[in-house]
């Protein structure tokens, strides 16, 4: 049949177009998928295991936690998640267009750079380069890398849409597009930050400025990068997956306009109880509330697709994997907005409970959906049969298992925390005034997580086995063969005038164009310029870190202490009981970037500053255990003997007083000898406290000097 | 709080890029339909993949 | 056709419509001759630039994803196909080809030879289509929900930080409030349209009110901004305009397949062939004169009242007169437009011009020109205008009352009457609860062509039901034989042969064996209007007419004594094997289970009619089943009918008609309430307010009811509303207003009388077991 379609449609077809998909550009990023998976997946067992039990660093300082979280969770969100993302559109955007991609040069320009972006970053973050802003610690270099690489991808695309031959753009390209452009502008402007050496930079917000863009960002990307391009590829791929269309293509419109309208707004629920303006946080739980109604719009659409199905759904493992994906998609958007409620937030916050909330979203949302599209797409590609139906069918519940042992202690572990920490006794004293004891109380739960991802990368192995030996049975087919008329863009007008092809195309041009120039005009021209003149309430008693302090503060950045310690009291008797004074606005005008974190794996640092004197934090630093017997935070006894790079001050304090902060003019010069003078003077306490071969010049000195400075600004009761 | 409104004047630049390409589709016809291409993504021809078409046919009944 | 699918790599559409059935029609190659001509293509097409033509065929056929499949591969069939796009709801498909490489012919015959032919009428180069929505209706609802949600994004701050917001924020708030404002002056430009031709024509309907809060809310808030005073009000009106706008798509639902306004000209095709000098083309009936030679084909609509050339004719009425039994008609006989005729080719001489004939005379009798204005609500406008002077009258009140006191109090007690007033709550009411009713009813296969169709059905008193189709279950007719005992194979034969005509009789035959296996019938033959016969191993059956059957060979010795020609009606099926007459099929028409406990409901409130266009045979049957509480008329015309209902509406009644077939489309249009009853799910029906499938009919006295508890919705919604206003007029006729009560009072009384209406209904639904 085929052979002879081929002959006759030469001699039949003037205006038909025989063309072919470009399958290479799909199985290179479907491979990274998986590749990086795996790898995430790894990471994240690793650091589960970390988290109870220090010593598993090895005394490696690239080892350690604080280094490890964040390639955990770039890995999962840009490496594992992003390629499925451009595995997905890359073959769904072909087919839907019913055209090849517009050039295969940029998409392989996009797959190598992605996959360059995210060796990169997995090299930078173990030796400790970070900007140590969340889901955007990368470096500046490699932000530029990532706007160039998302640039060639979005001109690809972009380009793929104007040439494609189907009138009508199917609802996933919509969320492809907002995805895109959406990002684009939320990548450049988080990503403002001023570069002081080739691998370093301060981002140009400081304090509450700098936590807004960020949860702006952290927010957004979390919609616009997790979610949005999902929901395109689960209304592409469930639909086709079952062999029925969406259940309402209406109810599917109407949830992309309402998405995208609404989304974009609820960024400030990350910052409740903090210092962020009363009205801005109650604005943001506002909008994350009206978020439910689309959310729910798009699950209720995902499931009801498979309605009188269910038969199916039992045979069949890929639409189980969806289903569960759709599900937790849904159990997500349903709990997001409930913990951007203050009074639940107020418990939440800070706990694992956050955790176990984007682990929903992550393993079960984005896991399997990307599981259930892998299991669809590459025995087509190869042309084949899924190698083992019961391989797919163990794996799911094997990952079922793996997400609900996962979650649920993750869920208990936080509310006990949440509880314990808020806990008074009858006389108005604090239950569990050591924080410690509140971590020894979960530590079972870690374990029982540790357990459950790793059951989960044991259910993944399964799969990249079927995958593999599916891939081995079949031959790949890199160019697909298919045919359509062009579309006569230029006739359809209803009233018959004559419309030009590209007037009618313009408007798609326009939304790339426009998003670049704001994205990138608006935001270096513009933010900068209005940022120095910021007008945030400043206490006349906050003074910019001392050279030493500046040091102190780029290792705790560098080691990745935000990823387990908050510096943000909250206004609760609970937290002015255990921390002191809660923390004011006016005190971060000069951090850059703000380092509040969002979770409280160890006591909050906010109020650190004279809590204890040098010599604890000496030996606590050497070895937590030694001063606090059972606490899990791993030792960085390296610290001790590594040697401070003093020239480097010249240019951070340079970097700062770019940014506005008051250092006297020419402060850049006599910083290193100002870093000496404190430095020797830190060193004779430690001496005078006992401590015996204090190395002046070793970076703990400077460590000690930023710790011993937080909150001590502001006269704390 | 400066950056507020930058966040904002950058949220409602964006809102607007949004609502123009909603005037766009609108305009375009692009929901004129909107049942029928909710089948059409079903329909690939898929000549070069006669067996998995099979199996898919075989689903449906 | 295998053949041509499958050397185009078509072989898909087998496995895709395995299950589908579609088959292939065969059809006369000359039957779209008259697609080549050019002044019909011109009406038909879309448009036709420099060779590229576009046109829109509507298929009824269409109806799986496979059809789409197929049409949307035309140009894999047909070279000069550039595209082809089918929209599923609207079952029609838009082809954009090249015309030098085919033609618009070549395109219908292809689509018709896989088995979907497309439906084309006179009406449809008479212009005058497009259903739907309105496009700017979305545009105008995108507007003002992107404006909803900024300026509530502007608005928050102002109430959360109870009015401590920073003044810089303040203020670029409020600006660009303002500027959202303007663009909402977009999406609420109907409203201003609407009260202004209103105005015009010297009455009030809602949307005047609704338009002066707009204004007052635009102009208060301008000001209150622009001199710095307070946010202004552009919250509230943004959610106003915006519910108002999904408010009025709600009511707008639609049926894309299903066409209301249907017209004789629909079921007429689009030419016909004329035989002039012994040469047959193809003309447009408009060109038809008095005696011009017209070729009439099997199953073709004679076009104009004609007389009658060739020897004999079968010549279906049912479409004019509801008669569902052909008629004989001989040579020299007259012919009415509107007849089928059903058989081999015939002849006819044309005595009037198309526009002339019977049907047209019927059709643009005066009666027939229903006018529009019975689909804009009576409640509605009533009440908008006592409401709309009340509260001009309360504005300039207190105007007036504070005006030597304090000459900015009265001017925002002026401007909060008119804000507070607007009648948001008051005109959500009517879409939302009509709507609901509508959705309700859609539900059950009972299509209502507007929204307000539900407050005429309220009023109805008087319903008339047409017997043929209404009230009778074709599908259940019952079929009883009586003669001599048939044998086995006897009976298998007669299923087989009953199999090859369409004829509604053999059908009925067909079905009464269908358990029965089956035998290939070779040499079948249908003498169209007489009967059928065929011949299977020596044993040769005829079926039909008892002249048809017995002819003078018939032994009809056995069953002398059942008196055939007292049972010679037009419902029996004759029978003889082997030229002996064995007995005959007789053919009862079977009334819808429930009829009877439907109408006795119905009799209890309303006068009930039945007006049938057959013979009276059925009398006692009706009289039993209507409990002689119904006036009962026979033999019917349709003007008859029509005169009916207008003498029921001189008397002041309202009058809901229920009928099917053209026969009664002149009597849907005339009542208040017409609703067509159909027994598929094919689109052909006649103009009406209503589409009914035919199983749903015992549902009426359900339907009837939910319009009035509906009306009864309304009035109490409306009651709320007012309560709503009072409250806030308490605080708007004090001057002291505040933008936050205003923002939350607004939608909270919208959106709480939204959902009274819909629970509402829902609930009284349910009760009603629809």
């Amino acid at each position: 049949m085929a052979e002879h379609s081929t002959a006759s449609s030469n001699e039949y077809q003037a205006n038909l177009e025989t063309f072919y998909y470009d399958n290479g550009i799909v199985k290179l990023f479907a491979m990274a998928t998986v590749v990086w998976g795996i790898a995430a997946f790894l990471y994240g067992v690793y650091v589960a295991f970390a988290i109870f039990m220090p010593q598993l660093n090895f005394g490696s300082e690239f080892l350690t936690f604080g280094r490890i979280r964040p390639i955990h969770t770039n890995a999962a969100i840009f490496a594992f998640v992003g390629n499925g993302i451009f595995m997905g559109v890359y073959y769904s955007l072909q087919r839907l267009c019913k055209t090849r991609m517009f050039s295969d040069m940029l998409g392989k320009l996009h797959f190598w750079g992605w996959q360059l972006i995210i060796a990169s970053a997995a090299i930078t973050f173990h030796a400790g380069i970070t900007t140590g802003k969340e889901y955007a610690e990368l470096e500046w270099p490699i932000d530029i890398l990532i706007a160039i690489v998302w640039i060639i991808f979005g001109l690809n695309m972009f380009m793929t849409i104007l040439k494609r031959r189907e009138r009508h753009l199917y609802v996933a390209i919509w969320f492809y597009i907002a995805s895109w452009v959406t990002i684009t502008v939320l990548h450049v402007v988080n990503s403002m930050e001023l570069p002081y050496t080739w691998l370093h930079s301060y981002s140009v917000y400081a304090g509450v400025q700098d936590a807004l863009v960020q949860w702006w960002y952290g927010h957004n990307a979390v919609a616009f990068f997790l979610t949005t391009p999902y929901l395109g590829l689960m209304y592409y791929f469930l639909p086709k997956a079952a062999n029925r269309p969406v259940y309402s293509y209406k109810l599917s419109i109407i949830h992309f306009w309402s998405l995208l309208f609404i989304y974009i707004w609820a960024g400030p629920h990350h910052l409740l109880y903090t210092s962020l303006p009363d009205w801005a946080q109650s604005l943001g739980t506002v909008f994350s509330i009206m978020l439910i109604a689309p959310s729910w719009g798009g699950m209720l659409n995902g499931l009801l697709t498979l309605r009188g199905a269910w038969d199916k759904v039992r045979e069949d493992p890929i639409l189980k994997f969806m289903v569960v994906a759709v599900t937790a998609y849904g159990m997500a958007t349903l709990e997001g907005p409930m913990l951007a409620v203050k009074s639940i937030n107020a418990l939440s916050h800070y706990t694992d409970w956050t955790i176990a909330h984007v682990h929903v979203g992550v393993l079960g949302w984005n896991g399997f959906l990307t599981f259930g599209v892998l299991y669809w797409l590459i025995p087509k590609l190869w042309n084949t049969k899924l190698y083992s139906k019961k391989l797919a069918n163990a794996h799911f519940w094997i990952g079922t298992l793996g997400i609900l042992t996962y979650v649920i202690p993750m869920y208990i572990a936080g509310v006990t925390q949440g509880l314990m920490w808020k806990q008074f006794t009858p006389e108005g004293v604090l239950q569990y005034p050591n924080f410690l004891e509140t971590v020894t109380q979960i530590l079972p739960m870690y374990m029982i997580r540790a357990t459950g991802g790793t059951i989960y990368l044991v259910g993944a192995c399964l799969m990249v086995y079927n995958l593999v030996k599916t891939a081995k049975q079949g031959s790949f087919v890199k160019n697909e063969k298919d045919q359509a008329t062009p579309f006569p863009f230029q006739y359809i007008k209803e009233t018959g005038e004559r419309q030009h092809r590209w007037l009618e195309r313009k408007p798609m041009a326009m939304l790339f164009v426009a998003t670049i120039v704001i994205a990138i005009g608006g935001a270096v021209e513009i933010i900068p310029m209005i940022l120095i003149k910021s007008n945030v309430p400043t206490i006349a008693s906050v003074k910019p870190y001392t050279p030493l302090e500046l040091y102190g503060r780029d290792m705790y950045i560098r080691e990745g202490c935000y990823t387990c310690h908050s510096q943000m009291v909250r206004p609760f008797r609970s937290e002015t009981e255990r921390y002191r004074e809660y923390s004011k606005v006016g005190e971060f005008v000069y951090d850059h970037p703000f380092q509040w974190g969002s979770k409280r794996t160890g006591p909050d640092l906010h109020r650190e500053g004279g809590k204890y004197n040098n010599s604890w934090h000496y030996w606590h630093m050497n070895n937590p255990r030694d001063i606090s017997p059972g606490s899990i935070m791993p030792a960085f006894p390296w610290l001790l003997t590594k040697e401070m790079d003093i020239q480097s001050v010249s240019a951070k304090i340079a970097a700062m007083m770019t940014l506005g902060v008051p250092y006297p003019v020419g402060y850049d010069k006599v910083a290193p000898q100002d870093l000496k003078t404190q430095a020797k003077l830190i060193a004779t306490q430690l001496v005078a406290e006992g401590v015996t071969d204090v190395k002046e010049s070793a970076e703990i000195i400077a460590l000690i000097a930023y710790l011993q400075r937080l909150g001590t600004d502001i006269k704390a009761k | 709080m400066t950056v507020m409104l930058i966040l904002i004047v950058i949220s409602f630049t964006l809102a607007i890029s949004f609502l123009a390409a909603f005037l766009w589709a609108v305009k375009n016809n692009q929901y004129e339909d909107t049942f029928t291409p909710s089948l059409r993504i079903l329909m690939d021809n898929d000549k070069n993949n006669e067996e998995n078409n099979d199996l898919r046919i075989n689903q449906v009944n | 056709m295998h053949e041509l699918l499958n050397d185009n790599n078509l072989d898909n559409y087998y496995k895709l419509a395995r299950k589908s059935g579609i088959k292939p029609k065969s059809f006369d190659k000359s039957e779209f001759a008259f697609l080549d001509d050019k002044g019909i293509q011109e009406k038909l097409l879309q448009f036709s630039i420099n060779g590229t033509s576009k046109i829109t065929l509507f298929i009824p056929e269409i109806y799986c994803s496979a059809c789409i499949w197929l049409l949307e591969n035309l140009y894999r069939l047909d070279k000069g196909v550039l595209e082809s796009t089918v929209n599923f709801l609207k079952k029609d498909i838009s082809i954009t080809y090249n015309e030098e490489q085919t033609s618009l012919r070549k395109i219908v015959e292809l689509i018709t030879s896989i088995g979907y032919k497309p439906h084309l009428n006179i009406s449809d180069i008479e212009g005058k289509k497009t259903i739907g929505i309105n496009k700017s209706i979305f545009l105008k609802v995108g507007v003002a929900g992107f404006a909803f949600g900024n300026v509530m994004l502007f608005a928050f701050p102002e109430y959360l930080s109870g009015g401590l917001l920073e003044p810089e924020f303040k203020k670029y708030f409020g600006y660009l409030s303002l500027l959202l404002g303007g663009a909402l002056m977009y999406s609420a430009s109907d409203f201003f349209k609407t009260a202004w031709t209103s105005l015009k024509l010297g009455y009030i309907n809602i949307d005047l009110p609704i338009s002066l809060g707009i204004l007052a809310l635009l102009i208060r808030s301008a000001i209150d901004i622009l001199s710095g005073r307070g946010p202004g009000f552009i919250d509230s009106m943004a959610g106003l305009v915006f519910l108002l706008l999904v408010g009025r798509i709600f009511r707008q639902k639609t049926f894309y397949s299903l066409s209301f306004d249907r017209d004789y000209k629909s079921y007429f095709p689009l030419s016909v062939i004329r035989k002039r000098n012994d040469v047959e083309e193809f003309v447009s009936l408009n060109e038809i004169k008095p005696d011009d030679n017209l070729i009439i084909r099997n199953n073709e609509i004679v076009p104009t009242d004609s007389i009658l050339e060739s020897d004999s004719a079968m010549i279906d009425y049912s479409f004019v007169s509801g008669e569902s039994k052909p008629v004989d008609v001989a040579k020299g006989q007259k012919i009415y437009a509107g007849g089928i005729h059903q058989g081999s080719s015939i002849e006819v001489k044309a005595v009037k011009a198309f526009f002339q004939s019977y049907i047209t005379e019927l059709w643009n009798h005066k009666a027939f020109a229903k006018n529009d204005d019975s689909y804009s609500s009576n409640i509605s406008n009533t009440a908008a205008m006592w409401f709309t002077i009340g509260i001009l009258l309360l504005a300039s009140g207190s105007f007036l009352y504070w005006l030597p006191k304090n000459l900015n109090l009265a001017f925002n007690s002026f401007t909060s009457v008119l804000i507070i007033a607007c009648p948001c709550a008051f005109a959500l009411v009517l879409p939302y609860t009509y709507g609901t009713v509508l959705r309700v009813f859609s539900r059950n296969s009972f299509f209502l062509k507007n929204a307000n169709i539900v407050e005429s059905i309220s009023k109805i008193d008087s319903i008339i039901f047409d017997k043929t189709g209404t009230l009778t279950d074709i599908s259940k007719s019952s079929v009883e034989y009586l003669g001599k005992t048939l044998s086995e194979d006897e009976t298998i034969l007669i299923k087989s042969i009953a199999k090859h005509s369409t004829h509604p009789l053999s059908r009925l035959v067909f079905l009464f064996h269908k358990d029965k296996n089956n035998v290939e019938i070779r040499n079948f033959t249908e003498t169209p209007g007489k009967g059928i016969e065929a011949e299977f191993e020596g044993v040769s059956v005829r079926m039909g007419k008892l002249g048809f059957v017995k002819n003078p060979l018939t032994n009809c010795s056995v069953l002398e004594d059942l008196n055939f020609e007292t049972q010679q009606t037009e419902s029996s099926v004759f029978l003889s094997i082997n030229n002996v007459l064995m007995g005959y099929y007789i053919v009862r028409p079977s009334y819808r289970s429930n009829i009877k406990d439907t109408i006795s409901e119905l009799v209890r409130k309303y006068t009930i009619t039945i007006l049938s266009g057959d013979n009276d045979a059925e009398k006692e049957n009706l009289n039993q089943i209507t409990d002689g509480k119904t006036v009962i008329k026979f033999n019917q015309l349709p003007i008859d009918k029509l005169e009916h209902i207008e003498k029921l509406q001189a008397d002041n009644k309202k009058v809901m008609m229920i009928g099917d077939g053209l026969n009664d489309a002149g009597a849907i249009r005339q009542s208040n309430v017409g609703i067509a009853v159909t027994n598929s799910d094919s689109s052909f029906t006649p103009g009406s307010d209503a589409i009914m499938q035919a199983d749903n009919i015992e549902k009426i006295p359900a339907f009837i009811h939910l319009t009035n508890k509906s009306v009864q919705t309304v009035y109490i919604s409306f009651a709320i509303s007012i309560l709503y206003n009072f409250i806030g007029l308490y605080f708007a006729v004090q001057g002291n207003l505040t933008p936050l009560i205003s923002a939350i009072f607004m939608p909270v009384s919208s959106f709480s009388i939204m959902a009274f209406t819909v629970l509402k209904v829902r609930y009284d639904a349910k009760k009603l077991h629809i």
